[in-house]
């Protein structure tokens, strides 16, 4: 077991820049997803881990080991591929034999140690078979067996499940997670479903064009996003962005094009530089209600329903808020962007998550309260959180 | 397979089994109008096969009973006669058939054995990220390309013991000069060398295209599981490659064992027999000593020694072509 340590990580293929300098410490015994959109570079930060692909520039650490210049097998760490690359000549038993024999492990201790990872595994009874033979679910388990037996300090994870179907993928989740209790072996687990990452994390990574967006818990991330992009990956339906302006004399409002949401009092401090400019108003489908709202400050906010998505425990509400006439404060009129002017006249669209009993239907027009109390607001421009 | 045998019930198996209880006759001419057309569609392709396949076939097992000759074959006075196994006793009592019969075995062991080395080898490293691939690959491949009959002859001036360029090297670093095609010995390493050369490019070919349908995951994984350079070809390269090798040592096998061109265009089996196999023994036996039936019986020799190898080889290979 040990810690892995990424400082300044590089990598470029060709003049292609793909990760461009990531810093990542990952404690021992961790379970840490790598999550982010597909081509942001996840695999390629595992490869270079695993060193199956040699950095540009930065440091790799496992452990107190700086392992940059070693070959994989010296690395100490063991990695489940996507296609899981099970020899298909061997039996899952030569398989998960394989890296122990290339060790010299004294054929004893192979029987031994590859009984006991089939035995936790469940793969007892499979074997003597070869892999052609065997289920996705059972081929994925021989992968981690495969893994599992080498006794490795790190474990590299690729996007494991992705060939499974939906529900086999979550009882593996489960199945992987208890793996993880047991072993405790710092595991590095790519992955670009968000439910996978949510789940299965202690930690969260996220990773977008080759940079880390944020790091921290799966609520760090979900309550508390560091930007824009973090914001709107992680959760789904993603997070609705409004853009707003920020208008007011002592009161400050977030101007919408069609509407106007007051800043809830604990904001106004950090919202207060942004008098007169560009921010982004984001709030979650399940932070949006219906019903009519006190007036004061949950103000009710018209909208029309463009399409119901029934999905059983709940509804999505495609909807969109009327065009409307806006009218900003005299203060900030001449502060106006040219952007916002341009934004102004078009319909914003947004999606509300409800309750299955509501009343609504398509085409209707309903009224929507915003839980202000979890919006979010980010830099128009940095794109980074504001609060 | 057994266990599902016995496990089922012998009247469902009886019921699931359904016969049908018309008459033959019956049945075939239902057969028959339904499947009119396909058979319609197959009688071109038959005819064809009969005419150069199949009728050649049993002509020549019918002409390997007989003593065809020269004399005898277009005779208006005398006509060939019924040997029965006559032809094959004489093939099997003359000391000569095992002579001939050990180099051909040792020429297509030896021709095999280099194509499949050197291809695997060439193949090898054409699979890597090479500047120039393609142009490796083209050059490479060229042998393969050139008529067999220029090849040879390009060989045989090769071979010239005075001006032929093998030979010119050699006397340049002061070695002597081989008698190339005036030794028996030599001259079989000659025909060798040339049959060589031009076989590679075909293994070479196929064994490129089983490499590079080889997931580079599995040499990955090999690689975290600590395997060398070596312990990968073997546990990874050579089990991918049999599915692939397999026929293609096949055909190379039958191709080197029948290949009559080379060695017929460089030494015409000489000097002295020393480069004769057992094609060039069975044309020399119809077109030298115009001994038809005699070489007929030959032939069908030649195959029944094929088809016993073809046998083996997929036999002992069929385990490891179930990957
Ligand atoms: N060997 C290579 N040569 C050139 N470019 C490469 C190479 N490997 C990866 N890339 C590029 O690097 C970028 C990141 O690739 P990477 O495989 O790390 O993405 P990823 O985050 O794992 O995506 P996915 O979720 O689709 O697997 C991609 O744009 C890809 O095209
Ligand atoms: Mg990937």
């Amino acid at each position: 077991m040990a810690e892995v340590r990424l400082v300044n990580l590089a990598k470029a293929f060709g003049p292609v820049q793909i990760l461009k300098g990531i810093d990542l410490t990952i404690p021992d015994g961790e379970f840490v997803v790598l999550l982010g959109p597909s081509g942001c570079g996840k695999t390629t930060t595992l490869r270079l881990i695993a060193g199956l692909e040699e950095a540009t520039s930065g440091e790799i650490f496992i452990g107190e080991r700086k392992v940059n210049d070693l070959p994989p097998k010296e690395r100490d760490i063991a990695m489940v591929f996507q296609s899981y690359a099970l020899y298909p000549h061997m039996t899952v038993f030569d398989n998960m034999a394989f890296g122990l024999r290339l060790h010299g492990v004294r054929r004893e201790e192979v029987d031994r140690r590859v009984m006991e990872a089939a035995e936790m595994l469940e793969l007892t009874p499979l074997l003597a078979r070869k892999p052609r033979a065997l289920s996705g679910g059972q081929r994925q388990r021989v992968a981690v067996g495969r893994a599992i037996v080498r006794n490795p300090k790190v474990f590299l994870m690729d996007e494991p499940l992705s060939n499974l179907d939906a529900k086999l993928r979550v009882q593996t989740r489960v199945e992987l997670s208890k793996l993880h209790m047991k072993l405790g072996v710092t595991t590095i687990y790519v992955t670009h479903d968000q439910m996978e990452a949510m789940t299965l994390g202690n930690l969260v990574v996220i990773m977008n064009q080759g940079i880390i967006q944020q790091m921290g818990t799966p609520s760090d991330v979900y309550d508390r996003p560091a930007n824009k992009f973090v914001a709107g990956f992680v959760g789904s339906p993603p997070m609705n962005f409004f853009p707003a302006l920020v208008d007011g004399e002592e009161e400050l409002f977030f101007q919408m094009a069609s509407f106007r949401l007051p800043v809830l009092p604990e904001r106004c401090a950090a919202l207060a530089p942004y008098r007169g400019k560009d921010v982004v108003f984001g709030i979650r489908p399940e932070d949006i209600n219906m019903g009519g709202g006190d007036g004061a400050v949950h103000i009710p906010v018209t909208a029309k329903v463009d399409v119901l998505e029934l999905l059983g425990a709940e509804i999505f509400l495609y909807l969109s808020s009327p065009e409307g006439i806006f009218v900003a404060s005299s203060a900030s009129q001449k502060l106006l962007s040219q952007k916002f002017l341009k934004l102004k006249a078009t319909a914003v669209s947004f999606i509300a998550r409800v309750d299955p009993s509501t009343p609504a239907k398509e085409g209707d027009s309903v009224q929507v309260v915003f839980n202000l109390g979890r919006s979010h607001a980010f830099d128009a421009d940095s794109e980074r959180a504001i609060y | 397979m057994n266990i599902a045998a016995t496990a089922i019930p012998k009247e469902v198996k009886q019921s699931q089994r359904y016969r049908d209880p018309r008459p033959f006759s019956v049945r075939f001419r239902e057969h028959m109008r339904r499947n009119r057309l396909a058979y319609l569609l197959l009688i071109p392709a038959f005819v064809v096969i009969c005419a150069t396949v199949i009728y050649p076939f049993i002509y020549a097992f019918n002409l390997a009973t007989t003593d065809t000759n020269m004399y005898n074959i277009n005779s208006p006075t005398k006509q060939p006669q019924f040997v029965g196994v006559g032809n094959f006793v004489e093939i099997f009592s003359n000391p000569e058939f095992y002579t001939v019969l050990g180099r051909t075995i040792l020429w297509t062991a030896v021709n095999v054995i280099c194509h499949v080395a050197f291809g695997l080898w060439l193949a090898v490293l054409l699979n890597r990220n090479l500047k120039m691939r393609g142009l490796y690959r083209t050059l490479l491949v060229l042998p393969w390309a050139i008529p067999q009959l220029i090849v040879a002859m390009m060989w045989k001036n090769e071979f010239n013991t005075q001006y032929g360029s093998i030979n010119l090297i050699l006397q340049s670093i002061g070695l002597p000069a081989i008698p190339w095609l005036t030794d028996p010995f030599w001259a079989f390493v000659a025909v060798c060398i040339t049959n060589i050369w031009l076989g590679i490019p075909f293994m070479m070919v196929i064994i490129l295209g089983g490499l590079q349908s080889i997931s580079p995951e599995y040499y990955e994984a090999a690689q975290i599981d600590g395997a060398t350079a070596w312990q990968q070809f073997r546990n990874i390269t050579v089990p991918f490659l049999r599915p692939v090798l397999t026929p293609a040592i096949i055909l190379g096998t039958v191709w080197t064992f029948n290949n009559l061109n080379i060695i017929y265009l460089i030494t015409k089996g000489g000097p002295n027999n020393g480069t004769q196999i057992l094609v060039t023994y069975v044309y020399r036996a119809a077109f030298d000593f115009y001994r038809y039936g005699y070489a007929a019986a030959f032939s069908v020799v030649i195959f029944l020694i094929l088809l016993i190898f073809c046998l083996f080889y997929i036999r002992a290979t069929r385990g490891a072509q179930e990957v």
